[in-house]
């Protein structure tokens, strides 16, 4: 044994963690199952007028609820503010008094919320999921205080998933057993992070042979709901009234369209679409459940070998070359950029092995390590000839880490072996690996993943025309598996606790 | 469970304890990271799908003889007709991957990645799109801001949510538009940008010098 051959150390580091396994699809799943769900929306009022000057600001009051009971046909509303209510918000000339007023008589919108929803904790609704498009930006922040007093009065267990200040969803379990065990839930979901499209552009792909299911899309109703000037011109009492039809046709058209979406995931891959809250998670569901080849594929990576490779994850080329032109510039686009590159490129997966020291030492070559699709510590140049460097590293520039391409020499990267490679044979060797500097590293092998899973997206995609709800649904499924990879391995978790005991 | 007892029991990380006026039980908001949750993903393939997006538009970038102004993840914007080109005439198609012509700007500007516009050649209309500001500007704007060196002051309403207060407003902000040198340096002189080179650049020694830095005021405090 040479002593090169002692400076590197090989690791299996496959112990724990396991791969990504196969998903069974649940044969007792029925068209009936899709149904249920129900679709909540809320009407609020502001003032954009008083916004006058920098640091204004202007609260949302809710005034109005509807929900569309989808399985059983039933339509609900509640109004959250009188006609009386809405002339005190308006006579109030500051923002700031608009937020007394809020506090003044928030618990009376918080008693009629509670009242509106506790109509669905019911044994009944035992593990629907309640819909709101754009629940996690707007609907889902009304309603949290209510649930907040709900769970407490009446002894429910509230548990919100919520990620990047965004609710991705919230269980609240009820029907407690003598065992502290809660019997049943019900699952509030945003169709917004499912569907990826507004409610008017989304009525008009999914309903597009029923206009009398469209959002209505009338200026006037936004107004009055924007504009103290508007409600004051008009006929409250009249434009609550139309108010309440413009909600409640939303609520309609989005469970219409929810439960064509589902018919339509059901048809293509036997799942039920109410089990996953996001487009990225439906996508991973489709691909485990429907392309996943084998069960010792995809290892789930955390801990060390995730810090690590993290650091070599980077997103696209954004530059500009320059700023100015008044020849004819011509603009070009990518046809599905991602999915044209997962269908056909291998990707790192099975058994990985780590390794410190220099492998190049033991007589690994450069080669080698590209064909093993390798992640290594190492120092990289970029020479200072090229005027469009392609290497992205992160800098520290102005205060502020940033993504960046610039020339130089950069030492402790961490880098993807095939992408280093590639870009020294496209330069000529101006941009390389150090050979000598290599440090640690992982290996991995090699295997096309995702061929079938675009092919058949594509295919779909391409079948139809663009009005087509399936033109939009494979664009979605196509493009947010990658992302869902990636996933940040961090957890935030919220527990209600009794308080701290002064 | 009581806060403490939680606290000092389970081997946990508390970032925020949220108290509510009229409710008995607080909200525990506690984080976990890498090492103690596995949350099923598998960031190598991330990795090489968003690298080989790169790689695939790595030729065009590197070749020297095309002048492209703007680039954004799958997209260029170029003074030739880059289909039409022999050596790029394969990659004109509609499948996957192609590169697809979308239309030609008589005149552009681009100031930053996502902050760019132009005049259409077609029919004059303007295109013009600015990272996280929603109002119209008008191209004019724009070319003042680059050719007059000036701040362009615009206001926006940002919306502000507090996810536990159940709170919504909007807030009238101002959005200074200016032009920066955070991914490469403006030549306003010729229009044109540098990329920036550093002799050695160790990120890790960047890191410790940070926490030198930080330890030391530490020290000075006490």
């Amino acid at each position: 044994m040479t002593k090169e051959i002692l400076l590197v150390q090989k690791f299996n580091i496959n112990k724990s963690k396991g791969f990504i396994k196969k998903l069974a699809l649940d044969p007792s799943l029925t068209k009936d199952d899709l149904k249920k769900f129900i679709t909540f929306d809320i009407e609020s009022i502001t003032d954009i007028d008083s916004l006058k000057k920098y640091g204004d600001e202007i609260y949302f009051d809710p005034i109005l609820i509807t929900a569309v009971d989808y399985y059983n046909k039933n339509f609900n509303n509640k109004f959250l503010r009188t006609i009386d209510d809405i002339r005190i918000y308006d006579s109030i000339p500051t923002q700031k008094s608009n937020n007394q007023f809020n506090l003044r008589l928030r618990s009376n919108v918080l008693d009629k919320l509670i009242e509106f929803f506790l109509q669905f904790i019911d044994k009944k609704f035992h593990k629907f999921r309640l819909y709101a498009h754009n629940l996690s930006s707007f609907d889902g922040i009304l309603i949290m205080e209510a649930f907040f007093h709900m769970s407490e009065q009446h002894g429910f267990r509230l548990e919100p998933i919520i990620k990047d200040n965004k609710i991705i969803s919230l269980k609240i379990r009820f029907g407690k057993t003598s065992g502290n065990k809660y019997r049943y839930y019900i699952e509030f979901h945003d169709s917004l992070l499912l569907l990826l499209g507004s409610l008017d552009k989304l009525s008009k792909t999914f309903l597009h042979d029923h206009n009398d299911l469209h959002k209505i899309n009338d200026q006037r109703i936004k107004d009055l709901q924007l504009y103290k000037e508007s409600r004051n011109k008009n006929n409250l009492q009249e434009s609550l009234k139309d108010i309440l039809l413009y909600c409640e046709r939303d609520s309609l058209c989005l469970a219409v369209i929810i439960e064509k979406f589902a018919e339509l995931i059901y048809d293509l891959y036997k799942l039920n679409i109410h089990k996953y809250p996001t487009a990225s998670s439906l996508s991973r569901a489709i691909y485990q459940s429907n392309f996943l080849e084998s069960e010792d594929l995809i290892p789930l990576i955390s801990g060390d070998i995730y810090k690590d490779i993290k650091k070599a994850y980077h997103g696209g080329h954004t530059e500009v070359y320059k700023l100015y032109s008044d020849k004819p510039v011509y603009s070009y686009d990518y046809v599905s950029m991602y999915p044209s590159q997962m269908i056909n490129q291998y990707m790192p997966v099975g058994k990985i092995n780590k390794f410190i020291g220099n492998p190049l030492l033991n007589g690994e070559t450069l080669d080698s390590l590209c064909e093993q699709l390798s992640f290594i510590k190492c120092s990289v140049y970029v020479d200072k000839s090229l005027n469009r460097p392609v290497y992205h590293t992160l800098i520290k520039i102005n205060g502020e880490l940033r993504s960046v391409c610039a020339t130089g020499t950069f030492l402790n990267q961490m880098v993807f072996v095939p992408e280093l490679m590639k870009y020294n044979n496209l330069s000529n060797g101006l941009i390389k690996i150090i050979p000598e500097s290599i440090q640690e590293g992982y290996t991995f092998e090699s295997k096309i993943l995702f061929k079938d899973f675009i092919d058949n997206l594509f295919t779909l995609k391409k079948s139809v025309s663009k009005d087509n709800p399936l033109y939009q649904i494979s664009k979605i499924i196509m493009n947010s598996l990658y992302g869902r990879m990636g996933l940040r391995q961090e957890l935030t978790e919220y527990k209600f606790m009794d308080k701290l005991e002064n | 469970m009581k806060i403490e007892k939680f606290s000092f029991n389970e081997n946990v990380t508390i970032k925020d304890i949220i108290e509510f006026n009229n409710l008995l039980k607080s909200l525990v908001i506690t984080e976990k990271y890498s090492d103690e949750v596995t949350l099923k993903s598998s960031v190598p393939i991330a990795a090489a799908i968003t690298a080989h997006a790169r790689m695939y538009m790595a030729p065009l970038l590197l070749d020297e003889e095309l002048d492209i102004l703007y680039i954004d993840t799958d997209s260029f914007k170029c003074t030739q007709k880059i289909t039409e080109l022999e050596r790029y005439k394969h990659l004109g198609h509609n499948g996957l991957g192609g590169l697809k012509y979308e239309y030609t700007f008589k005149e552009f500007i681009a100031l930053g990645p996502k902050v760019y516009g132009g005049i259409l050649h077609d029919d004059n209309s303007e295109i013009v799109k600015i990272k996280g500001f929603k109002n119209k500007i008008e191209f004019d704007d724009l070319k003042k801001l680059l050719l007059g060196n000036k701040e362009l002051k615009l206001s926006q309403h940002k919306w502000r949510r507090d996810l536990f207060k159940s709170d919504i407003k909007i807030m009238k902000s101002p959005y200074n538009l200016v032009l920066t040198n955070n991914k490469r340096i403006s030549d306003l002189k010729t229009l044109e940008t540098n990329n920036y080179h550093f002799d050695c650049y160790d990120p890790e020694a960047v890191e410790l010098e940070l926490l030198k830095k930080s330890l030391e005021r530490l020290y000075q405090r006490i």
